[in-house]
């Protein structure tokens, strides 16, 4: 019993403190960093685990919370379903993609997923706006049924919702952290040569991680789908890349608790400063700069260090 | 499709791609010297198009605002080179990528404060336009012609007949034997920095007559840059030359037959060469890593 608890107290404890903010803070401000925080968690496990940087995570945000809305909206009524749906084009959209470029070096990478980025808003808001509803995007928030007695519309059962949803995917997180092929993809970043002379796999390891990090960032798609009721082009904008890498490195690449305590910060620091400076991005590159030259490992890096220091003294 | 129209796209493309030569160029040079991604080579190609705009509404003269922009940004590159790229040309690659970006970000926070977030139209220089082949062709993109060649040839000349240049053309293919030789890695390091980023200053200010000046501009120009660098082969400036023609081209013959081909053309270029041949087309082998 012990044991368990040992194993499992990180996910346990994220979730206790996202509950017990529930009374401090508001509820919608949860909602959308628990939210924004599985988004993160895709950037995080693909830079961290993949060694992949991508400007381009917005994409596989557009697909999930499109592959949503299109099915709630033309075909049935079950958010549920409707989730797995989103899951499903997710995987086989990275599935499809990833063989393609994963053989790209790191900044090729970065910059084609760009700009299929670009070419997904385009095709949403331009090519196919007679399926997806072009800039207006598509409304189907009264076309949701409850199911098992969750009303998706309802802000509160919602955010217990997506808490399960959270805890479940940090679980799984974790699970594949200390797993083995979690050690194999910390191997592939420091030394891909020698992974090879072990008999395993580079090739289908790094995709392996990109499907993994492409579905979670599906998931958060779809979860911003049925949070909003709504989907539009905007939220798969090539601007947005930016943020999501800006939260990941603040966080910790590559940690547990990075990703939920980035997108806490990027998401209140995001409502108090919209009100004092009008341009965001002064805000998202400074921070980027500074991280990068000076904590590299993000704030759960900072917290590591200050520990170890505290351990030896 | 008229022949009169196609021969608008093809002059049009033609200027088109000088100025992607001009952005481009410096990313390559970049690359191949200081082995970084440079993304904030946009953000100082947005900074040419608006300080030249404001210096212009001030003095008058184009020609001299675009002196101006010139001192300017190589002060400004200078300055960012010794604060922000000195401690990170150890690093891997994705993190150069992640600050470049971040400085590219924090530059158009900066232009939408000092400017607005309106799009801004900005008048030609030089007016008038002449017939050629039956269209009627602007003498100002003539002008952006005959200056994207006449950079050229100083480039040219810069890199194989000056001395700092054949060091910067060795430093392209191997820093160590160079600074063996004796010659400052970091100096040669900081010349390029600035020449680059004066490079897509010009094309910054070239471009935006052609174009109405906006916060973002930056941004949507990364892509087609980073593709015509990759294209030519990064280091290269031939090869960069012709991409840039062909990427210009492409895009403006593609608009006139089927609009969404802007987008889409040069992204499958993009993908079809770095899946064949990743070190571009007059890339040299050395810099595939």
């Amino acid at each position: 019993m012990i044991r368990t608890f040992k194993k499992l107290w990180q996910p346990l404890f994220v979730i206790t403190i996202v509950f017990v903010a529930r009374f401090f803070v508001p509820i919608s401000y949860l909602t959308e960093v628990i939210i924004f925080s599985i988004f993160i968690m895709s950037c995080n496990f693909l830079l961290g685990y993949g060694g992949l940087l991508s400007f381009g995570q917005p994409l596989y945000l557009g697909v999930g919370a499109y592959a949503t809305a299109c099915y709630l909206f033309y075909f049935g009524q079950n958010p549920l379903i409707g989730l797995l749906m989103g899951l499903i084009v997710g995987t086989i959209f990275a599935l499809g993609i990833g063989v393609i470029i994963i053989k790209l070096r790191s900044d090729y990478f970065a910059l084609t997923n760009a700009a299929m980025n670009v070419v997904g808003f385009f095709l949403v808001y331009d090519l196919f706006s007679n399926i997806t509803g072009g800039m207006d995007g598509i409304w189907f928030l009264t076309k949701m049924n409850p199911v098992f007695g969750i009303d998706f519309t309802n802000t509160y059962h919602f955010f217990i919702f997506a808490e399960i949803v959270l805890l479940i995917i940090l679980l799984l997180t974790q699970y594949i952290m200390n797993s083995m092929f979690g050690t194999i993809c910390l191997a592939c970043i420091s030394n891909e040569k020698k992974v090879r002379f072990l008999g395993y796999s580079v090739f289908k390891t790094k995709l392996l991680s990109f499907i993994f990090s492409s579905v979670l960032a599906s998931l958060a798609g779809s979860l911003y789908a049925i949070y909003f009721g709504y989907v539009c082009p905007s939220m798969m904008g090539q601007e947005k890349a930016g943020e999501v890498v800006a939260t990941t490195i603040l966080g910790g690449v590559g940690t547990l608790f990075g990703p939920i305590i980035g997108a806490a910060i990027i998401i209140g620091a995001k409502d108090i400063i919209s009100n004092i400076i009008q341009n965001w991005e002064v805000f998202v590159g400074a921070l980027l700069v500074i991280v990068v030259l000076k904590a590299d490992e993000g704030i759960v890096g900072l917290v590591n260090d200050y520990i170890k220091k505290q351990k030896v003294i | 499709m008229d022949i009169n129209l196609l021969g608008t796209a093809i002059l049009f493309g033609f200027s088109d791609g000088c100025i992607f030569f001009l952005v481009s160029i410096g990313l390559s040079l970049c690359f191949g010297v200081m082995r970084i991604i440079s993304l904030d080579q946009c953000a100082y190609y947005s900074l040419g198009a608006y300080i030249t705009y404001s210096f212009t509404l001030i003095t008058g003269n184009f020609w001299l605002s675009l002196i101006i922009t010139v001192g300017l940004i190589a002060l400004i590159a200078l300055g960012v080179e010794k604060i922000i790229y000195k401690n990170i040309y150890a690093k891997p690659i994705t993190y150069t990528m992640i600050i470049s970006f971040g400085v590219l970000l924090f530059v158009i926070g900066v232009i939408k404060y000092i400017w607005g977030l309106s799009p801004i139209p900005v008048g030609q220089p030089v007016k008038g336009d002449f017939i050629l082949f039956g269209t009627a062709f602007p003498y100002y993109r003539l002008c952006i012609i005959i200056a994207t060649f006449v950079v050229y040839g100083l480039i040219y000349c810069f890199l194989n007949k000056t001395i700092v240049g054949k060091a910067i053309r060795a430093s392209i293919e191997d820093i160590e034997k160079v600074e063996a030789l004796g010659i400052n890695g970091y100096k040669l390091f900081t010349i390029t920095f600035v020449i680059a980023c004066v490079l897509s200053a010009l094309g910054g200010a070239f471009h935006g007559s052609l174009i109405m000046v906006e916060p973002n501009m930056g941004l949507h120009i990364l892509l087609y840059m980073f593709i015509t660098a990759v294209l030519g082969g990064l280091g290269s400036l031939k090869g960069t030359m012709i991409a840039a023609i062909i990427i210009g081209e492409t895009i403006s013959i593609g608009s006139i037959v089927w609009a969404p081909s802007t987008i889409i053309v040069p992204f499958l270029t993009f993908i079809v060469v770095l899946l064949i041949k990743p070190t571009g087309l007059f890339g040299s082998k050395l810099l595939k890593r």
